[in-house]
């Protein structure tokens, strides 16, 4: 039994999945003829990128029976916070750094509430929801900053050899990091641990306090880069960035086979948990189906998605 | 002296019920909007609170059952949209306000029917099934009716503006559903399932429990409030575009969390989500009344579910402490 | 033994995908090297992103363009995101500018963060312009404006001034906070109102966000505690009916005035009842149609010509006059203004 075996008789259902989309689009597309290019293939993973490094995030929160609402909210924090102080004179890099300081206390605020307050997450995080996007629009008056070093504006748009969007290396480079966080380190182990059983993990001596508060710090940073590089793309700061995203991204990581009562989840799978929504929404715009019919065919993937999840799973058992 | 202690036990345990911090802090704040605004404690802006806060009550108050099971519902707002616009059709074809209702929560119940299956039997996360649902009814709803709006006549409208000595009719509904859903949490099997298989659905399951129609139950009654808000929406509004109530599941839950219900399940009661719900109303309506800045809204908003959460873990802590 | 089959059949589907794409990726390949030679007989595709598709305004803007595409022998694609959605717009255009669309054309949820999308469309050869809510000026080439911003200040304090009055506060209830013709538009009515009418006052704006329910709570809510106000101006069609509904259940029709925009469809009742006695648009499907002209102008390669004319060719809307050559701005014409008397002329 080889390893690419192993592989599939581990993650079948996102397999499965993925290729069945791809399966669809080929059959579909060989009459518009867009699909299979490289470059659109990149586009569509470009679109989603911030989606996925939230989701890559939200692995661990969602695995240690916890979730996180805020992560839209945030990211326009962030992203104002870039665009603001750099407008009143801070050097950019500082701008950016100080971006991401805001993405790790936002991240750490959530996790203090979560960890040490013993608050519900669902609740803190839909505080925290209206929280920061508040801040973002009352700090800012809602205005926005436009104007950013030309090397910034045009890193949004930048290809590497022609053809792969920065984002999408930036992306791929912190999947493989996390990937390792996750299976290589003990961060990795007692998360998964925690997840499946928070009081058993405590007894063995895991620090559940303070891998949870890591936890939560982690999507904070995740988010904080997610937003350098919304902004970048857009080239614009402003407090209404990235409504709607928390769902986008909680889809992506349960789609991915995360179990949302905690406990199991690979950070592979939410990989191609985000690829699959990418493809799909990619696709269905090629199609030209339009946004209402899109709306649908999004709701109906996502259920086939966890039925088709949990029936292998059952298999598997 | 043991009359005195038992009356200062009953008051510490009122003191310490799940809905008491936002009751204690709705009253606050009325005192403050009228300190600050003239306008504001007149019997027309309180009546003016209840009526704009009746649509995400009635919700709240259903949703409440959800959460104690500790499941969630996020479809509510498209429910709502759907159930709205059957209403609308229905009471213009027939000019029947009891045909347009019925038909509206029968359609609400249907949906939640269609949630709760596929929740309890085939036993899927709701978060992402009703996310699902959601998506894929406002996708119907867009489809269908999307370019336009449906407008309904005045004499159609009485359960939304009409009044009955002297308040609205909307309100007496809300009332109702209310009173309806207290007893069916305290009075009725199904009720007090829900707080056993909510507190811990394993022990539940085994003990014989019914799991899978208590959800169904629950779901279902989600439905039908949905579809009655629908037909209250409608009439308060007078008009429906078809993507009214977006974003509205957001503030059933928080209504819903902010009362008291602990969204981990078992433990809040019918009394939460009326007084989460109101709560809200009198923040927004404080609000325009103020002419605060429009800005400033989700910010306060945000502090306020925190607030609302942290004190109900405090108070959840000092329960603990005295009477476990 | 099934997970066996499970492996080789997943295995053998990815092959076969392979193999399907690469000779997708092939056959395209040569088809696309031909279509950038040929683009005068090529079939010409414009895409048309409105702001977001759940409007019956934006939604009759796309009836406009299908109209006049009808008639130019062009395919519309006329796609947008369900919501006000800044990143799924700009995902939109990404996707238009890989299939390679003859022009696209916008109407923007924020002007800032769709140029780098319309810019990046523009440097891969197509044409670009916007309609409705303009983007950066160096993003796109031409921009049909329906109305001024200094019109349409004029147009709602004159229609308000006729109502109510030239002295008083006035409520201005707007759509979100971030609605960049909504601002440009308040600005140019404060600037008017200083100029012309000295004792009329804007008090407050609150943010209706495009919703019915909120438009009327927060109208209701403010006129109960500021009873002093004279007239509400809504800034928006969608918020029209709603600042109506408060109005008509504070038993305030004829004593505050309301006036703005109004989408015949929404606001039909309410005018024939009189609690708004006259609300301004134009009309969309004149702005979607005129959008395909001004697409033409541009795959014609009569942008300069027209520059110099100063007016754009647009069928059945005749000449459309440029008034701003260096930004490429075009404008539609004057507002309509929509009464009782009117409104059941128009089906939109």
């Amino acid at each position: 039994m080889n390893k690419f075996q192993t592989f599939i008789r581990k993650e079948p259902a996102r397999i499965c999945m993925l290729l069945l989309i791809i399966v669809v689009e080929c059959v579909v597309f060989s009459s518009t003829g867009y699909f299979f290019t490289a470059s659109n293939i990149f586009d569509a993973l470009r679109a989603s990128v911030e989606i996925g490094l939230a989701a890559l995030g939200m692995t661990f929160v969602i695995m240690t029976t916890g979730i996180d609402l805020s992560v839209g909210s945030l990211l326009a924090l962030v992203s104002v916070t870039i665009g603001f102080t750099y407008q009143a004179g801070c050097p950019f890099f500082l701008s950016l750094i100080l971006g991401i300081v805001v993405g790790i206390a936002g991240g750490a605020f959530n996790g203090v509430l979560i960890v040490y307050g013993k608050l519900h997450p669902f609740v803190v995080t839909l505080g925290t929801f209206s929280f920061y996007r508040g801040i973002a629009y009352a700090a800012t008056d809602a205005g926005a900053v436009s104007v950013f070093p030309d090397a910034y504006a045009y890193a949004g748009r930048a290809y590497i050899l022609g053809v792969v969007p920065i984002q999408v290396v930036v992306f791929i480079v912190l999947t493989i990091l996390v990937w390792i966080l996750s299976k290589k380190t003990p961060f990795g182990t007692y998360v998964t641990a925690m997840g499946y059983n928070e009081e058993a993990a405590k007894f063995s001596g895991v620090q559940v306090r303070k891998f949870k508060m890591l936890v939560y710090i982690l999507i904070g940073f995740l988010v904080a880069v997610a937003a350098i590089i919304y902004t970048s793309r857009v080239s614009t700061a402003r407090g209404n960035a990235a409504i709607g995203m928390e769902l986008n991204v909680i889809a992506a990581v349960v789609l991915g086979g995360t179990d949302i009562k905690g406990g199991k989840g690979t950070i592979i799978g939410t990989f191609l948990g985000v690829v699959i929504l990418a493809f799909l929404k990619n696709g269905l715009a090629m199609l030209s189906i339009r946004g209402d019919w899109a709306l649908c065919v999004t709701g109906v993937v996502l259920l086939l998605g966890i039925l088709l999840n949990r029936a292998l799973e059952v298999r598997q058992e | 002296m043991e009359k005195k202690k038992s009356i200062n036990a009953t008051v510490i345990r009122l003191l310490l019920r799940p809905s008491t911090p936002s009751l204690v802090f709705s009253i606050i704040l009325l005192m403050a909007f009228s300190a600050a605004a003239s306008g504001f404690m007149t019997f027309d802006n309180i009546q003016a609170i209840l009526v704009q806060t009746v649509v995400i009550g009635i919700m709240a108050i259903a949703l409440n059952f959800v959460i104690l099971l500790g499941e969630i519902d996020i479809s509510v707002g498209s429910q709502l949209a759907v159930c709205a616009y059957a209403f609308g059709y229905v009471v213009t074809w027939t000019d029947s306000l009891l045909l347009g209702l019925l038909a509206a929560m029968a359609g609400g119940g249907i949906l939640g029917l269609i949630n709760g299956l596929l929740v309890a039997k085939l036993n899927l996360s709701s978060f992402i099934v009703t996310l699902a649902t959601q998506n894929v009814l406002r996708g119907i709803l867009l489809v269908y009716a999307g370019g336009g709006a449906m407008n309904l006549t005045a004499e159609h409208r009485a359960l939304g503006i009409g009044t009955f000595l002297g308040i609205n009719n909307s309100v007496y509904v809300f009332l109702l559903v209310f009173a309806v859903c207290a007893v069916l949490s305290r009075h009725t099997t199904w009720g007090r399932d829900v707080y056993a298989i909510g507190g811990n659905r394993g022990a539940a399951g085994m003990a014989g429990l019914p799991v899978a129609s208590t959800y169904i139950r629950a779901y279902m009654l989600l439905g039908i409030c949905c579809g009655l808000t629908g037909g209250i929406f409608l009439c308060q509004i007078g008009q429906l575009q078809a993507a009214i109530a977006n974003g509205y599941e957001m503030r059933v839950i928080a209504a819903v969390a902010i009362g008291g219900t602990s969204m981990a399940g078992g433990r809040g009661s019918a009394l939460s989500p009326l007084v989460g719900s109101i709560l809200i109303g009198i923040i927004l309506n404080g609000m325009s009344v103020m002419a605060v800045p429009s800005t400033f809204e989700s910010l306060v908003l945000g502090a306020i579910i925190l607030l609302a959460v942290a004190v109900d873990a405090a108070r959840h802590k000092v329960v603990d402490k005295h009477y476990e | 033994m099934r997970k066996r089959m499970l492996s080789a059949v997943l295995a053998a589907m990815l092959l076969v995908c392979g193999i399907a794409g690469c000779t997708t990726k092939k056959a395209e390949d040569t088809s696309k090297d031909a279509k950038d030679g040929t683009k005068g007989e090529e079939k010409v595709t414009i895409g048309m992103c409105p702001k977001f598709t759940s409007d019956p305004y934006m939604v009759a803007a796309g009836e406009g363009a299908q109209e006049a595409c009808d008639e130019l022998g062009y395919t519309l694609d006329f796609n947008g995101p369900v919501n006000a959605d800044i990143a799924a717009q700009s995902d939109i255009i990404d996707q238009w500018t890989q299939k390679k669309y003859t022009a696209i054309t916008i109407s923007a949820n924020d002007a800032d963060a769709l140029s780098p999308a319309m810019k990046a469309a523009m440097d891969a050869g197509i044409y670009t312009s916007a309609w409705d809510a303009d983007v950066n000026a160096d993003s796109r080439e031409l921009f049909l404006n329906q109305v001024t911003f200094e019109g349409m200040g004029k147009t709602m304090v004159d229609m308000m001034v006729e109502e109510a009055g030239d002295s008083g506060d006035f409520l201005v209830v707007t759509a979100v906070l971030t609605a960049p013709n909504q601002n440009a538009w308040i600005e140019e009515m404060k600037k008017y109102m200083e100029a012309n009418y000295p004792d009329m006052r804007i008090a407050d704006i609150l943010a209706g966000d495009e919703d019915l329910a909120k438009s009327r709570d927060v109208t209701l809510n403010y006129l109960r505690s500021h009873p002093d106000t004279k007239g509400v101006f809504a800034v928006t069609g969608m918020a029209s009916p709603g600042v109506c509904e408060a109005i008509e259940q504070l038993d305030l029709v004829g004593t505050v005035a309301v006036t703005g925009l109004g989408v015949p469809s929404l606001i039909k009742d309410y005018l024939k009842k009189g609690t708004i006695k006259q609300c301004c648009l134009w009309s969309p499907y004149d702005i979607g149609y005129g959008a395909m002209y001004l697409a033409k102008t541009q795959i014609d390669g009569k942008v300069d010509k027209a520059k110099e004319q100063g007016y754009i060719e647009a069928g059945r809307l005749g000449k459309l006059e440029i008034i701003d050559k260096d930004k490429g701005i075009v404008l539609l014409g004057e507002p309509l203004i929509f009464t009782k008397d009117n409104v059941d002329d128009y089906n939109f």
